[in-house]
């Protein structure tokens, strides 16, 4: 059910966005024996969906925050030495730029919907058997 | 964690970023290149270089070159200079092979200065003595192929990386070949790179490189701390 899931929520995006999102998902699914058994848990298919829902998310996350960060980093540096403007293939970048600010609200309205969602502290590098024992603590919380 | 309202929300997201997130992909790709090529030039600053960006027609903007078409001198390159020693940076460079009359582009060359030329004229490729280290970058989990890919490119481009580096290398503060990815490494692969080093093969294979790149408060260095990552790939 959390592949489907996830493949719902990418299904009209182009396969170069779909298929790293999917395929991270569909590699932490085929590791979750192991990611339980670090955890020190049973297998629970609640909790492996959300866990696979989760690694979607993650990478996609992973993908506008590198992509964004990344680039802010490059113009920060070039522009510390009067260099303001950047210039790849048919794009052009700068703090002013409309790819630049396209790109920052991407970033922020995926973060604040993460941080909203309580889904911010399952991103970056957080092992994915921290990521099973919280949500494990969470569904017996709310029993 | 209520999955219904989550996918709602990630699938609101979507919607409005339908544009930006359709060129994602290929903005990833372009912003890695403009990545690799600050970082070399941090890294040679964090070694008391100074860097200077010089950019085609004295502008102030710096071009990219993001792939093996086009000439060098319509593209920006960077200058390290440290002691009356120099060295530039540039971007996917054309380079003899060290071992035949082949020719390989590399998404990051250090050469000697003055070679790479800066005005038009016809020009093939950098010669292979002029070549002073590279850098190879991949969007890509490191994995043991990835690692032998590199490793060929290495033996054809670099070959006395396959065996330590000259003193002489070390104290320029040089970085040896790096391969860099955006993905972790599997365990396997973590175990190959293990044992380069008792092999006498001098590459540095940085995984993660976006994040650690982008993480930093201070200036990237090439092989800082230990640039394969301790967690598996996957989780």
């Amino acid at each position: 059910m959390s592949i489907e899931r996830v493949e719902a929520l990418l299904g009209e995006s182009p396969s170069s966005l779909r298929d790293p999102v999917i395929g991270y998902a569909e590699s932490v699914k085929a590791a979750l024996p192991d990611i339980f058994r670090q955890a020190g848990l049973a297998s629970d298919s609640l909790l492996e969906n959300e866990v696979v829902f989760i690694a979607g998310i993650r990478k996609l996350y992973a993908m506008v925050s590198s992509t964004f960060w990344t680039l802010q980093k490059a113009l920060t540096k070039l522009s510390e030495r009067e260099v303001p403007n950047i210039r790849i293939g048919g794009h052009r970048y700068s703090f002013d730029s409309a790819e630049y600010r396209r790109l920052h609200a991407l970033h922020d309205s995926l973060r604040a919907v993460l941080e909203q969602e309580n889904l911010l502290r399952f991103m970056g590098r957080v092992n994915y058997a921290d990521v099973v024992r919280a949500l494990k603590d969470e569904h017996r919380e709310s029993q | 964690m209520n999955i219904e309202r989550v996918s709602e929300r990630i699938n609101e997201f979507i919607a409005s970023h339908r544009g930006t997130l359709g060129q994602l992909p290929a903005i990833q790709t372009q912003v890695l290149e403009l990545a690799a090529a600050v970082a070399a030039s941090e890294h040679y600053e964090s070694f008391g270089y100074t860097v200077e960006f010089h950019n085609p027609r004295r502008s102030r903007e710096f071009v990219v070159k993001c792939s093996s078409r086009g000439h060098p001198w319509n593209y920006s390159w960077i200058l390290a200079k440290r002691e009356g020693q120099g060295f530039e940076i540039h971007m996917n460079l054309s380079v003899r092979s060290a071992r035949d009359s082949g020719i390989y582009c590399v998404d990051i060359g250090v050469t000697e200065p003055g070679i790479v030329p800066r005005r038009k004229q016809a020009w093939a490729c950098l010669p292979n003595n002029n070549l002073v280290t590279f850098a190879e970058v991949k969007k890509l989990v490191v994995y043991p192929m990835l690692l032998a890919h590199f490793i060929g490119i290495v033996h054809e481009l670099a070959p006395a990386f396959l065996t330590p580096v000259s003193a002489a290398f070390e104290a320029a503060c040089h970085f040896p070949p790096a391969l860099l990815t955006l993905g972790r490494c599997t365990p396997n692969s973590r175990e190959i790179v293990a044992a380069y080093p008792t092999r006498g093969i001098s590459v540095i294979i940085e995984a993660g490189f976006d994040d650690r790149f982008s993480d930093g408060l201070t200036k990237f260095r090439f092989g800082q701390r230990d640039s394969v990552d301790s967690k598996v790939a996957v989780a």
